[in-house]
């Protein structure tokens, strides 16, 4: 049983840092405009970067957000990976604490920042940026002088990395659920009184 | 028994110190990971803040240096291109790169009268430094007197051209016969009549510019 414990937390350990390494080059959120592409964003909380016109644009505080939560991710998974080792001393609840939660909050912040993403770049341009599916985003008028308008062709879609987050997540609560469903049952071994007595 | 008590207080005040260090580090840990790298890209930033958040390539838009050197390069290619390939055409073929990002320029036309239709070739231009692809373009041809409707033109099949480089762009049109009867009753004797392209619709890399208002090509000659 303890065995057991340990088994699925090293798998979310090892999940997460498996996640680090593929997020860096797949996305987890992509957003193609035009066909064939003239700009492209690729979205996750490890990468963040533009496309336009082939060449890349790199936002220097966003890319020091990636890079923290690369570590963050990381530090999480080696903890997680520590706590299936030594799943039942003392201060293994607490390594588990710390490293169940790194990726629930990536897929967390990751959600909640795509939302407001769209929903700042509707309040200030105006654009409908969808979230999944092609669409055409109309230019608004305002921006464009004389009697034409401007649509383009994008498309957004979730990539395969995303879901894989939701699995690790996922992976990563249920060691935690699973830890403490076993010390329910068996509880943390006491010092052993003959030690005390000696 | 006291003393085994005091032994057993003290594993738990060692165990609760160690837990304590363990919370710290953990949190340490934490921080480190948010405040590290943010707080060197701050410092590298420190003398230019604005930079943190603006990247070069959005800055130089936002003065309006548009064209970088790959972009002056291109042009010069293809000034180079033309001037070498195109010594006999006209001298507008020198300042292509300096008119727009495409620059079409007449090559031939055809004309069926029989099927009542025609093609129209240009040499399209692309100045931009990056490939394009035009996927369709539409108008309607229109009397610029009425706006009597007299045809309509379409692009023959897409065409990508490349970055710095030209191609032929192909344009098919066709009239009616009711354009036909309306040229034969309203322009008899007229060698040309004045023309406008109305409903433009130009789809370039999925970029879809319409325009409503009727553009003015000028006289087109009837015969």
């Amino acid at each position: 049983m303890q065995n057991k414990i340990g088994l699925i937390a090293l798998l979310a350990g090892v999940s997460t840092l498996l996640l680090i390494a593929i997020s860096v080059f797949v996305p987890w959120w992509r957003f193609t405009v035009g066909h064939p592409t003239i700009a492209q964003v690729n979205f996750s909380p490890v990468n963040f970067n533009i496309a336009l016109f082939g060449s890349q644009i790199t936002i220097p505080l966003i890319f020091a957000m990636n890079l923290s939560c690369i570590l963050t991710l990381a530090s999480g998974g080696i903890i997680m990976v520590i706590y299936s080792l030594k799943p039942n001393k003392p201060y293994s609840k607490r390594l588990l604490g710390f490293g169940y939660k790194q990726p629930l909050f990536a897929v967390i912040i990751f959600v909640v920042e795509l939302f407001a993403l769209t929903v700042v770049a509707k309040a200030f341009s105006g654009f409908a940026v969808p979230l999944i599916g092609s669409g055409v985003l109309q230019i608004p008028s305002s921006m464009i002088p004389g009697k034409v308008s401007v649509s383009v062709n994008v498309l957004a879609a979730f990539e395969w990395p995303f879901y894989f987050a939701i699995a690790v997540a996922g992976l990563c609560v249920t060691a935690r659920v699973y830890h403490r469903k076993i010390h329910q049952v068996t509880p943390e071994p006491s010092v052993p009184n003959t030690s005390i007595i000696n | 028994m006291g003393k085994g008590l005091k032994a057993k207080s003290m594993q738990h005040a060692v165990r609760d110190g160690n837990m304590q260090v363990l919370s710290v580090v953990l949190v340490l840990i934490s921080i480190g990971c948010i405040v590290g790298p943010i707080g060197d890209v701050v410092l590298m930033y420190r003398n230019n803040l604005p930079g943190l958040v603006i990247p070069p390539q959005i800055n130089n838009l936002m003065n309006g240096n548009k064209n970088n050197n790959q972009g002056n390069d291109n042009n010069n290619n293809i000034n180079n291109y033309n001037n070498s390939n195109y010594n006999n055409s006209d001298n507008n073929n020198n300042n292509n790169g300096n008119n727009g990002f495409i620059t079409p320029t007449f090559v031939s036309s055809q004309i069926n009268n029989a099927a009542k239709t025609f093609t129209v070739t240009v040499n399209v231009t692309n100045s931009f430094g990056y490939d394009l692809t035009l996927n369709s373009m539409n108008a309607t041809v229109e009397s610029s007197t009425d706006n009597y409707q007299l045809g309509t033109i379409t692009l023959t099949s897409p065409v990508t051209i490349i970055a710095g480089q030209i191609a032929l762009v192909t344009v098919s049109g066709m009239w009616t016969q009711d354009a036909v009867n309306y040229v034969q009753n309203n322009f008899s004797g007229a060698t040309s009549i004045n023309v406008n392209l109305a409903d433009i619709s130009i789809d370039v890399n999925g970029i879809v510019v319409q325009q409503t208002q009727p553009v003015n090509v000028g006289n087109v000659p009837l015969t």
